[in-house]
């Protein structure tokens, strides 16, 4: 079972308890102004500087430094654009910007999974059912089991070599994962609904492709190669940046799960607390932070998704004190504490769990 | 003007990265540089700009949407174009609202050199060409501007026109364009301009009061432009004499956004074209639903902004916080707001 190192909460004590968050959350929201405006602008503005830069030295990959340079300037936009800018502003950030450009429902990122497919299994399904189990399908992508809560089968015994996969193609996992394709592979999806689900996913798909793999390199003319190579190894870089850190938000040592049935006319207090519980936080830096799409701050970022992540930092000190108020763990530690954690977890639940309740893992 | 760099490039990096070379440049939008403010009186200001290849040119009298930056938020605000039609620049003649926002932040901030977004011109409160039709123009305060558009283009055409201009302002020093008010008649044969100072003691717009200057006023044809009281005073005038159709009424200065109601609303939806009656108890998206509408929507507990709607016009009330949005053009999330006003949504 999961364990919890919190107290449990009363329905009055859980209202106190959400009306301290609604009121810090209010108070940042009347603050937002152009020091957000300005700041998201630059993020998207360093995204497309870096990315021409990148893109600009993999042409002269025949000096090796140059291809190094490029490849990594390259992978570094790429985790900028989908982290502190894509990622944000598709949760609705910066809707009262008022800026067409910067708005969550028409936003589009580089990567493989469509703004629209990712508003749908993120923003809806992850957000509002965050760690309940049949709901929230990024418990273990529907690949891997992470609590003993989830259904044991033999298929789960290698399954941190599906982990490792999953980190290395990483953005076909969230497309495909966005998709259900593991659902279809059960027999629980129709193919009529598959065809209908991967479509946009195979355009966008073909549009990524076309871009970092035939445009690019035929571009370069006999660097080609070397390009191809390149862009290659920025997509590694991010999928592999990006795996370790959204793994770290949810399936640390403490992060708790949740039965489908604590959604059924759920309180805010509940659905805050669900939030705190679920989610976990990485410590470091500023440039960490950022690095990270300010994802560090999972749980600031889960009680608020709406809110500009930059002002997660000056909010976390605030919330680990109404936290403390109500004896709710606030679960935080260092980035490789927290991923050793992860790998443990995946590890340990590979093989099946004894002395607690099995719950199906869809109901 | 399909471009195939957008087919990999998409149109905001397109501008992101042409705008390096020129500052003016956008894809299909109308971006202008400021060339000159100039100060009309203590509380307007005329802004001279210079738009880019897109303007696609107006009619003296229509109007254009100005769109600012203020505090982070991109805002928007209507504005009649008060230059000539064949001038090189365009001319927007702004007045300070007190608490305005849009027009506080052109006042202070806007400078020579700066850029300013602009819509292309709308707007159906333009001249017959009929060039024989008399005309009555009757302006209050900032409420001039469509009329100076309109005498001016027909002054630099050299056209002879039977023109009657009813002007009202507060008091001489806040008269827009008081110089070339009064040298326009030598420039536009049959020109006839009247101006009045409310504060100074000089009467208001009154049925009387046009009789006695104006007393071929049924022959005309009438526009009016100006604050609410004046222009509900002439509709009135003109009903009551019949001649409703011969009147031109351009609305003016920001609606009246306080008008907030307990009762059912009205919701216009732009994008079905229906309009249904929502009692403005619950959520938006829950009595939109029960009126027969299908928004898209998600979680229904303000989370996950599936169901983020433009507000076009109108004013709701954020459930939990119980602030008002009556923004143009606001994006709002439907499952979180009650209607407080009729409505104009993108849906």
């Amino acid at each position: 079972m999961t364990t919890t190192r919190s107290k449990p909460m009363t329905p009055d004590e859980l209202d106190a308890f959400g009306t301290a968050l609604d009121t810090l959350r209010d108070e940042v929201r009347a603050t937002l102004g152009e020091a957000d405006a300005t700041y998201i602008r630059d993020v998207r503005s360093t995204v497309r500087y870096t990315e021409a830069a990148g893109r600009g030295l993999l042409f002269l990959s025949f000096i090796p430094p140059a291809w190094v340079a490029g490849t990594a300037l390259l992978g570094l936009s790429k985790i900028i654009d989908n982290m502190e800018l894509g990622h944000n502003v598709m949760h609705g950030q910066y809707d009262w910007m008022q800026d067409p450009t910067l708005h969550s429902q028409t936003y589009e990122w580089d990567h493989i999974c469509p703004g629209d497919g990712w508003r749908h299994s993120h923003n809806l399904m992850h957000h509002t059912f965050t760690n309940v189990l049949g709901k929230d399908r990024d418990v273990g992508y529907g690949l891997l089991r992470l609590f003993p809560e989830q259904r044991w089968s033999v298929r789960n015994v290698p399954q941190i070599l599906y982990a490792a996969a999953l980190a290395v193609n990483f953005q076909w996992g969230v497309a495909l994962h966005d998709a259900e394709i593991d659902r279809a592979l059960d027999g629980r999806k129709s193919a009529a609904e598959v065809v209908r689900d991967v479509a946009p996913i195979a355009r966008k798909a073909a549009r990524q492709i076309a871009k970092d793999y035939v445009v690019f390199p035929l571009l370069a003319g006999p660097m080609a190669p070397a390009v191809l190579l390149g862009n290659l190894g920025a997509n590694l870089i991010r999928n592999l940046w990006t795996f370790a850190v959204i793994f770290c938000g949810h399936f640390t040592a403490d992060a708790e799960v949740f039965p489908a049935s604590v959604v059924e006319d759920e309180s805010r207090g509940h659905w805050y607390m669900r939030q705190l519980r679920g989610s976990s936080n990485l410590e470091g830096g500023p440039l960490f932070h950022f690095m990270t799409g300010n994802l560090s701050h999972q749980i600031e970022h889960h009680l608020f998704p709406d809110i500009p992540a930059r002002r997660y930092a000056e909010m976390a000190p605030r919330v680990r004190e109404i936290a403390a108020r109500h004896d709710q763990h606030y679960n935080t530690g260092s980035f490789a504490a927290q991923l050793w954690s992860v790998v443990k977890r995946i590890v340990v639940h590979s093989l099946p769990s004894f002395g607690g309740s099995a719950v199906p893992a869809e109901a | 003007m399909p471009n195939p760099l957008t087919r990999f490039l998409d149109s905001d990096t397109l501008e992101f990265w042409l705008q390096h070379v020129d500052p003016l440049f956008a894809y299909d939008r109308v971006r202008a540089r400021v060339e000159v403010v100039q100060h009309e009186t203590p509380r307007v200001r005329t802004v001279v700009l210079r738009p880019n290849a897109r303007w696609r040119g107006f009619r003296a009298g229509q109007h254009v949407v100005v769109t600012l930056e203020v505090d982070g938020r991109r805002l928007s605000r209507t504005f009649s174009l008060s230059g000539g039609e064949d001038d090189r620049t365009l001319r927007l003649t702004i007045g300070r609202q007190p608490n305005g926002r849009v027009t506080g932040a052109l006042h202070d901030r806007i400078r020579p050199g700066d850029i300013l977004e602009i819509s292309q011109a709308h707007g159906d409160f333009v001249l017959p060409d009929d060039e024989r039709v008399p005309l009555l123009l009757v302006a209050g305060g900032t409420g001039i501007t469509p009329f100076l558009a309109m005498l001016r283009t027909l002054a630099a055409r050299g056209a002879r026109r039977d023109v009657v201009l009813l002007n009202w302002a507060p008091r001489a020093a806040e008269l827009i364009a008081r110089h070339e008010l009064t040298t326009l008649p030598n420039r536009l044969l049959g020109l006839r301009v009247h101006t009045a100072y409310t504060r100074e003691g000089m009467d208001r717009f009154s049925a009387a009061g046009v009789e006695s200057v104006v007393p071929d006023f049924r022959q005309r044809l009438t526009y009016v432009c100006g604050p609410d009281a004046l222009t509900d005073a002439v509709a009135a005038c003109w009903r009551d004499a019949g001649l409703t159709e011969r009147l031109r009424r351009e609305w003016f200065g920001a609606p009246r956004r306080d008008a907030t109601s307990d009762g059912p609303v009205a919701v216009a939806c732009t994008r079905s074209g229906r309009t249904v009656t929502v009692p403005g108890v619950q959520s938006l998206l829950v009595e939109l639903e029960a009126a027969g509408l299908t928004p898209a929507h998600g979680c229904r507990a303000g989370i996950c902004r599936q169901c983020t709607c433009v507000l076009a016009s109108g004013a709701v009330e954020e459930l939990r916080t119980g602030g008002t949005r009556n923004e143009t053009d606001e994006p709002i999330q439907l499952c979180a707001v009650r209607a407080r006003s009729d409505l104009v949504l993108a849906l």
